[in-house]
């Protein structure tokens, strides 16, 4: 099982304890960088490190950011759905951001 | 005594173990004597020992109640009728016996085989139908079919002095078919807590399997927006239930023990809508009024449980939902009442605000009953039973809750003893006489599971 740490976890929102769910549960090989998920105003950012992942409320400079609420995030990722990954926004670096989605899905 | 009793069940124990006491704040009792039946007429020869020698029986199953409600009395019997398991499936009237060690799980299965289903509260797989039933607890078929009362067709009982009693249409046909057409005496037995006979059968409705269901969760920023949601629902009589659950619940569920405050942008009430079809016609109408109604888009529990596997238990009950029972202080208690439904937002505010001005996360599930007719409104509580002054806290916050609540118009159900004096004070006082004098009748010595209702100190 990868290396999710959650940073102040008693703070921590759904938002982000979903996507460590996620990647807790293993799929593509973690990107280096760090990745901000915006869902109608909740955030959290995953630092993906060199020993694994931390996810964090806290704002990450460089950042690459998606945004998408909770139902379409669900189902871009949960469903795999293509037509719902292609309405997701991004800010900074699609390639990035599709590498780092690719270690949440299923 | 103990002679007599191994007459009856052979085998008698005076160890309740932690039977004697459950998860809540209530302290629990040591009974003299535990038995097990595994025959009902065992019930009746218990019940007129205990009669003519005046010795209190609790009945128990699991008591997983979370109101104190299986807690023997100090000295008495401690009835476990868990080995009592039997199902009989009328499956062309839609109803089944059960004794009262039936399990939802069992059910279900049985069910299954014949085409049929039923709701599914909140409680473990393992828990006893017959007592939800009877304490008229809730499914998630509750706003289409009400609350569990509502299913009950009829019982089979034993009376403080032995006497075996049905009730229903089985009173003259032996089926349980329906509580009428004869006066209502099931209701002697629905919400008695075993204060007024030890039901040993029940008969139970069920449903139609559905062959396309669905399971939904609206996650709602607010709670105005999620009752918004479930008061319009309701109306449309198109929904089996739309169940709305507080932030913390999937928060815990993901693996948090402590829980910070709610970060503002998080959702505050999810809302779970359960619907069935006979089609996929039918399914997408109810999919599309559903997304008509929402704030939001819903989301398949499925996928979020794709997503996230600790949601696993959201999806399809009867589950264990670890949160609540596998944590490391082991308490959990709750204040539920059944109330108006124009209330909601109101109670709902004024119970988180009880919740946090204690430091605990407010945990709330409510939704509309009965196709709209009323709405269940519970304030849950995790804690640390080791701790006396935490234990402590949740007795108060239990006390404030119920005293909100009543003076909104909801009334408890599984009512827990910490609320008696708050309940006994608004209750009509003839309907308090009438209890007392139906009572005596049927228990005049006092024996069945005296402390509910404040019996023992009437």
């Amino acid at each position: 099982m990868p290396n999710v740490r959650i940073d102040d976890p008693p703070t921590m929102n759904v938002l982000g304890l979903f996507l460590a769910a996620a990647l807790r549960r293993g799929g593509a090989p973690f990107p280096r960088g760090a990745l901000t998920v915006d869902a109608d105003g909740m955030q959290a950012t995953v630092r993906f490190e060199s020993d694994g992942a931390t996810v964090t409320r806290a704002p990450t400079e460089g950042a690459t950011t998606v945004r998408a609420g909770l139902p379409l995030l669900v189902r871009a990722i949960g469903a795999r759905s293509l037509l719902a990954l292609l309405r997701v926004r991004v800010r900074g670096s699609r390639l990035f951001a599709l590498r780092a989605l690719r270690c949440l899905y299923p | 005594m103990r002679e007599r009793l191994e007459g009856i069940f052979g085998r008698v124990s005076t160890d309740a173990g932690g039977a004697g006491g459950d998860r809540t704040e209530n302290a629990p009792k040591t009974p003299a004597y535990v038995v097990e039946a595994t025959r009902a007429e065992q019930v009746g020869e218990l019940l007129r020992l205990a009669n003519e020698v005046r010795v209190p029986v609790t009945p128990r199953v699991t008591g997983l109640n979370i109101g104190g409600l299986a807690i023997p009395s100090e000295g008495g019997i401690l009835l476990d009728l868990r080995r009592l398991d039997k199902i009989e499936i009328d499956p062309d009237n839609m109803v089944a016996w059960i004794e009262p060690g039936v399990t939802w799980q069992q059910l279900k299965v049985a069910s299954a085989a014949h085409g049929l289903a039923l709701g599914y509260p909140l409680a473990p797989p393992e828990t006893s139908v017959l007592a939800c039933a009877l304490m008229d607890g809730l499914s998630t078929q509750a706003l289409s079919h009400g609350s569990f009362g509502d299913w009950v067709h009829g019982v089979i009982a034993y009376l403080a002095d032995g006497t075996r009693v049905v009730t229903g249409s089985a009173a003259v046909s032996g089926r349980p078919l329906s509580r009428g057409p004869l006066p209502d005496l099931t209701g002697m037995f629905l919400n008695w807590f075993g204060s007024s006979g030890v039901v040993v059968r029940l008969g139970l409705m069920l449903l139609p399997l559905r062959p396309h269901r669905c399971r939904e969760v609206i996650a709602c920023a607010d709670v105005e927006s999620g009752i918004r949601l479930m008061r319009a629902g309701a109306r449309t009589g198109l929904f089996d239930d739309l169940a709305g659950l507080g932030w913390p619940a999937p928060k815990w569920a993901l693996g948090l023990d402590r829980l910070g405050p709610r970060d503002p942008g998080e959702p505050e009430l999810y809302v779970m809508a359960d619907y069935g079809a006979n089609d996929r016609r039918e399914l997408r109408h109810k999919r599309g009024v559903l997304r008509s109604l929402a704030p939001v888009e819903p989301i398949p529990v499925a996928d979020l449980v794709a997503l996230a596997p600790d949601l696993a238990p959201f999806a399809e009950l009867p589950a264990r939902f670890s949160f609540l029972l596998d944590h490391e202080g082991q308490g959990l208690s709750w204040v539920g009442t059944y109330g108006p439904l124009e209330r909601l937002e109101e109670g709902v505010r004024k119970g988180i605000a009880l919740m946090e001005a204690q430091g605990r996360p407010p945990l709330v599930v409510t939704r509309p009953m009965k196709g709209g007719h009323y709405a269940v409104l519970r304030f849950i509580e995790r804690f640390d039973r080791r701790d006396p002054v935490e234990t402590e806290g949740v007795r108060s916050l239990n006390v404030a809750l119920g005293r909100m609540l009543l003076d909104l118009g909801y009334v408890p159900y599984k009512c827990p003893a910490i609320l008696y004096e708050e309940l006994f004070a608004r209750m009509d006082p003839g309907f308090r006489d009438l209890m007392t004098r139906l009572k005596r009748a049927v228990d005049p010595n006092g024996i069945l599971n005296p402390d509910r209702w404040g019996f023992s100190g009437s």
